[in-house]
Parts: structure tokens; sequence; C-alpha cells
């Protein structure tokens, strides 16, 4: 790929990369590094010439991995400095407070799928075409999650 | 349509993919007309994006170095000019490489470079000898974890730096080999 297509690439995906990072993760640092992450992988992936409905799959599938890889390290990263909050509406905070509550414990499927339904707004039906499984899994993964959610909340501190 | 869109139909109708319902609704909402105009904003593209550049993002330094991994053994590797970036003892590895993000600049640590507070720093390690590594600054762990599989070596976490200190040391411990192996980083922070 040369300069010019990885720049208009950028131009294209970069945003919304970075848009969907600060959903999922409360650090602007670390959404920023997941952004860029995601983008190198997507600038070596050879995908470029897909359909853009497919890329942006590709991204919400890549982009949300990594940033569980975060979220299942974070104690280390938030213990340098105090996080910048990026504001988002509606229910997204709440839904990656439980994310950072839950990461360490959660399998990956059920961070996935929380993120995409909970976070990215998603519809199950969505979800599961984009995490390649059913509807009734996505259902299934959402309540093993909210299960470890009331565990946690339920727990004396 | 009732609700908002999720994020996805707004993102795949900024990249010209969208339905005509979920335009319609935008047409009407503050809230997705507010995020498709964040994801739709020109902005300039920065210097880790142009391939010949010398700041890269993380993982675009490392593809020469999962290619350079064979050949080095140094516990500290940095780069010494753009079309020749790892330089150490010959002979294999374990690699660590160090990265630091000052804003969207990625650059690859040299011998003696600095550090400030807000930079970020983030490790890439290789190694087909050991399994594990750990990271210490001081007696506070971390990292502690598998050796990332992935050819980029890159652990899935960076370290902000704060502006405590005169220097930055890391500890950069590599086990589950036949010979554990230690190295110590060392940056000075500039003021």
């Amino acid at each position: 790929m040369d300069t010019l297509e990885v720049e208009q690439l950028y131009r294209r995906y970069f945003p919304l990369i970075r848009a969907k990072c600060r959903r999922m993760l409360r650090d602007s640092g670390e959404a920023e590094d997941v952004a860029q992450e995601t983008f190198v992988r997507l600038w070596k992936s050879d995908l470029s010439h897909q359909a853009p409905a497919a890329i942006v799959a590709w991204v919400y599938r890549t982009s949300t991995r990594l940033a569980i890889d975060r979220l299942r390290h974070r104690k280390v990263v938030l213990a340098f400095e105090p996080t910048v909050q990026v504001r988002h509406p509606d229910g997204v905070l709440e839904a990656r407070q439980l994310l950072d509550r839950v990461a360490k414990v959660a399998s990956e499927e059920e961070l996935q799928a929380a993120i995409l339904c909970r976070v990215d707004g998603l519809d199950q039906r969505r979800a599961g075409e984009l995490l390649g499984c059913s509807e009734r899994t996505v259902r299934r993964l959402l309540a093993a999650f909210d299960s470890r959610v009331a565990r946690i909340e339920e727990a004396p501190a | 349509m009732s609700e908002h869109p999720s994020y996805l139909d707004l993102d795949l109708l900024a990249v010209g993919a969208g339905s005509e319902e979920v335009r319609a609704h935008v047409a009407t909402c503050d809230r997705c007309r507010a995020h498709l105009t964040e994801v739709s904003a020109p902005e300039p593209v920065p210097d880790w994006v142009r391939p010949q550049r010398r700041s890269r993002a993380w993982i675009v330094g490392l593809a020469a170095l999962a290619l350079a991994a064979g050949a080095l053994v140094a516990p500290m590797v940095f780069p010494q000019a753009d079309d020749a970036p790892y330089v150490g003892v010959k002979g294999g590895d374990p690699v660590v490489s160090v990265y630091r993000r000052r804003g969207q600049d990625v650059t690859q640590l040299e011998t003696g470079g600095s550090v400030r507070a807000g930079d970020s720093i983030r490790l890439a390690v290789v190694s087909s000898q050991h399994e594990t590594v750990r990271v210490l600054s001081g007696e506070t762990v971390l990292f502690d974890g598998p050796i990332p599989d992935a050819d980029d070596g890159l652990l899935p976490t960076s370290w902000r730096i704060d502006d405590q200190g005169l220097q930055e040391t890391l500890t950069i411990e590599l086990s589950g080999g036949a010979t554990p192996w230690t190295t110590e980083l060392t940056f000075p922070k500039d003021r």
C-alpha cells in the first residue's frame, strides 16, 4: 500500500476507530494506543480493497479484542496517573464502568458481547453476526456477564 | 426508528454504507448527528501514518523487529538509522524494544533516550527461549504474564510517565526457559 492509500485509509477510518476506543476505555492515552494498534493492523491486513461495511465490521471486532486486553491490565495503567475522562452520552459511561469492574473475571466472549451490545449499542442479532455466533449465544453471554456484575455488587466491600 | 441506531450503524453511514433509515434518524437527532460529525471531520494525517517517516506507531517498527529478531541478543536493542533499525550482539534473541509515545508521535527509544511526564512507554518482547515476562519499576510489578505470541511482541499495556524523580528505571525479567534473563533499562527524565 503506498503512502497515499494509507493516508486515505487513515482519514476514512481512524476517527471512527478512535471514537470506538474512547467509548471502551476511559483513559484517553490508552484509547489512543488501542486505536493506533487497530489502525496499523488494518493497514497491514490488506483489507483496504474490501467493502467499507466489511472493514468497519473488522475494525469493531479487532478493536474490541485489543481493548479487552487493555481492560485486563488496567490496574497497571491507572497506577501511573489520573485518567482523562471523555464525555459520552447515555449509558456508555455506566456500561464502561461495569466493564472495568468485571474485566478480570469475565470471559473474553462475555466482554465482547457486553461491549458490542452495551457500549456500542448493537442489538443481539447484529452482535452475533459480528462475533460469528447466534443471537441466542449472545443472550447467554450477556446473562453471564450480568450475573458476574450482580455478584460483584453483592459482595462485601 | 424510535431508538438511537447503534454506533456501528452510524459508523457505517459515515463510510457510505449506512441505511436510509439511519440517515433519516440522524437528520432529526442531535446526539447521533454529533457522533457522525465527530467521525467524519477531516483531520491532518500524523507522521506515524506515513511509512517512510521515522516516527511510527507502536507496531509498525515491530514488523522490522520480527524480521531482525533472529540476529539479536543484546539486552537493550535500539535503532541507529531508519534502514538499519536494530542493532545488538549477534547470535539470537531475546530482544526487548522500548517505544515512547509523545502526543501522536511514537519513537523507538535509543540508548540514552529520555522521557518526560505525560509520555507513554510500551515494551515489545521477543524471545524463543522464554515463556513469561515480568516488568518491574522498583519493587512494583507493572506486568507479569506470557510473552505475546504475535510477531510484534507488544505487551498489552503501556505506562504513563509521571513527574516524580529524575529517571525511570524498568527491570525486565524473562523466565520459563532454560536460563532466566534479566535486564534493566534506565531513561533520564526531561524537565
